[in-house]
């Protein structure tokens, strides 16, 4: 076990060693990618320093307040969203098109959109992110409750539980699983859609903006260093995430 | 107390008919078991009694009341389906109190019945605060049947609920429930289907033998075996008989 555990460090080892050999053999320019060692040197300099104009700290948390704000508001809408459609076979027919439209509609579409409405502040953003959001909550929840055992519901029924209950005790908890899997694949979203609108809507803090500012000006170790703290980010957010459904829906797939 | 009154149940789904005219009437605290060939009807015939169907015709009446407004203990077959996941066995018993509004006191009424339920000499309270996936098929099952029974239902009814288990855990459960029967305070009235037929003799008062669709009852034969049963009774002359006659009644009723 503990053997396994350490295959973890495999890929990222691997990945280090051919970028230090394709630094040390010019095989790309070097302004487009400087070696590990200067990355590193920039990454660790971004992190500790206490210079305004050089910390990352301000991005890192306007992207991950913006990132969990949209997530929560999306599941806030998504969840009871789903949960309803999943119930009732009118409202899921009354919204299936509207659903799917918009979920297959690429949320970078509604930009423009979105900015025309909300302006170029943190509403915009977090307004699109949302919404993107929100649809694959409602898509995996209404799932969840539509595979919710019929026979679990047959033996409330037989046990004389009230619609209520049967929404509550029953059919909620059954939907659960799929909640937490739409929620899984939202909160990663979340973190890729709030970047790219920091690049493209523009904002004085956030790592979006940090990535494409290195770019413009050819700050380049900066640019890698900033998309290995985005990296990180998704992968802490993502881990933490998976951690929590665990423990929640822990009877999933048993 | 209750009694089943059953009379000229008849039940189609649109063309096909599955139930025809069956007439019976089960005494307060009797075990009853239903034997018959696959597909014939019985769990048509559970769904009504447990209120979940209608008749087509006639009527089934628990105690002067439709099922609907009677209070049934099921069990069915596939407990994996049936049992809630997220609840912990204790927590899963609590819900039938729960869903009659049984606000207080549903603790210690699960542990009460957890209490008498014993799986070759282990207690199933030992297992309160276990999770379904956590238990083997007998234990998941025995939960089942301790969540029908928590709420002191009229009638206790049971859909095949062994027959996803192994031979040697099947001999044990049968003895489970004989055992969780005798120890209840009041006799439970019990409807039991089976597809296997020492179980349906072994557990029952009476065997009704159902004959093929569109389902009427072919034959009911009373098992004077004396109880509690033991498991030597299955070696017996008089099971042997009983086999034989209940076989009998199958035979002709299946074609």
């Amino acid at each position: 076990m503990q053997r396994k555990k350490l295959l973890i460090l495999v890929s990222p080892i691997a990945i280090l060693v051919l970028w230090q050999i394709a630094s040390l053999l010019n095989i790309i320019n070097p302004l487009f990618l400087p070696t590990p060692y200067e990355v590193a040197l920039k990454l660790v300099e971004l992190l500790a320093s206490t210079d305004p104009a050089i910390t990352i700290w301000p991005d890192i948390s306007a992207t991950l307040y913006r990132t969990l704000v949209s997530f929560a508001i999306a599941a806030i809408i998504g969840i009871p969203m789903g949960l309803v459609m999943g119930y009732s076979d009118k409202i899921y027919y009354s919204l299936e098109f509207f659903v799917d439209f918009f979920r297959s509609l690429p949320a970078t579409a509604m930009f423009p959109l979105f900015m025309l409405f909300f302006g170029i502040g943190d509403e915009s953003k977090i307004a699109v992110t949302a919404f993107a959001c929100a649809l694959i909550i409602v898509v995996n929840t209404m799932y969840g409750v539509h595979h919710a055992s019929k026979l679990r519901i047959m033996a409330a029924k037989i046990m004389k539980a009230s619609k209520t209950k049967l929404f509550t005790k029953v059919i909620f908890p059954d939907a659960l699983p799929g909640t937490f899997a739409g929620m899984r694949i939202a909160v990663s979203l979340a973190l890729i859609i709030i970047i790219v609108t920091e690049m493209f809507i523009g904002t004085n803090f956030g790592l979006g903006r940090r990535i494409i500012d290195a770019q413009l000006v050819y700050r380049i170790p900066e640019m890698y260093a900033a998309i290995i703290v985005a990296g990180i980010l998704g992968f802490m957010v993502n881990t933490l995430f998976v951690w929590i459904e665990k423990r929640t829906v822990h009877w999933a797939g048993k | 107390m209750s009694e089943i009154a059953i009379e000229k149940l008849s039940k189609s789904f649109g063309a096909l008919k599955v139930l025809d005219n069956l007439n019976l009437k089960v005494k307060s605290g009797e075990f009853i078991t239903f034997f018959g060939p696959n597909g014939c009807g019985k769990t048509t015939l559970l769904n009504i009694l447990s209120g979940m169907e209608t008749p087509t015709k006639g009527s089934i009446l628990i105690n002067g009341k439709a099922p609907a407004h009677s209070k049934i203990g099921f069990v069915f077959q596939d407990y994996n389906q049936s049992l809630f996941p997220w609840r912990t066995v204790s927590g899963n018993v609590e819900f039938a109190l729960e869903a009659q509004n049984m606000d207080s006191n549903r603790e210690a009424i699960a542990e009460n019945v957890l209490k008498k339920i014993h799986f070759e000499e282990i207690n199933l309270l030992a297992f309160r605060d276990k999770f379904p996936y956590e238990l083997s098929g007998g234990m998941k099952q025995l939960t089942a049947i301790a969540r029908a029974l928590a709420f002191d239902p009229e009638v206790f009814l049971l859909d095949e609920p062994f027959s996803a288990l192994d031979y040697t855990t099947t001999l044990k459960m049968e003895d489970a429930l004989l055992d969780i029967l005798d120890k209840t305070e009041k006799k439970e009235t019990t409807l039991f289907v089976s597809h296997d037929l020492d179980e349906a003799i072994y557990l029952a008062d009476r065997v009704v033998v159902l004959s093929k669709r569109p389902a009427g009852i072919a034959k009911i034969i009373t098992v004077d075996l004396p109880r509690p049963r033991k498991m030597e009774m299955r070696l017996g002359r008089k099971f042997f008989a009983l086999r034989n006659s209940v076989l009998k009644a199958f035979e002709a009723g299946r074609k």
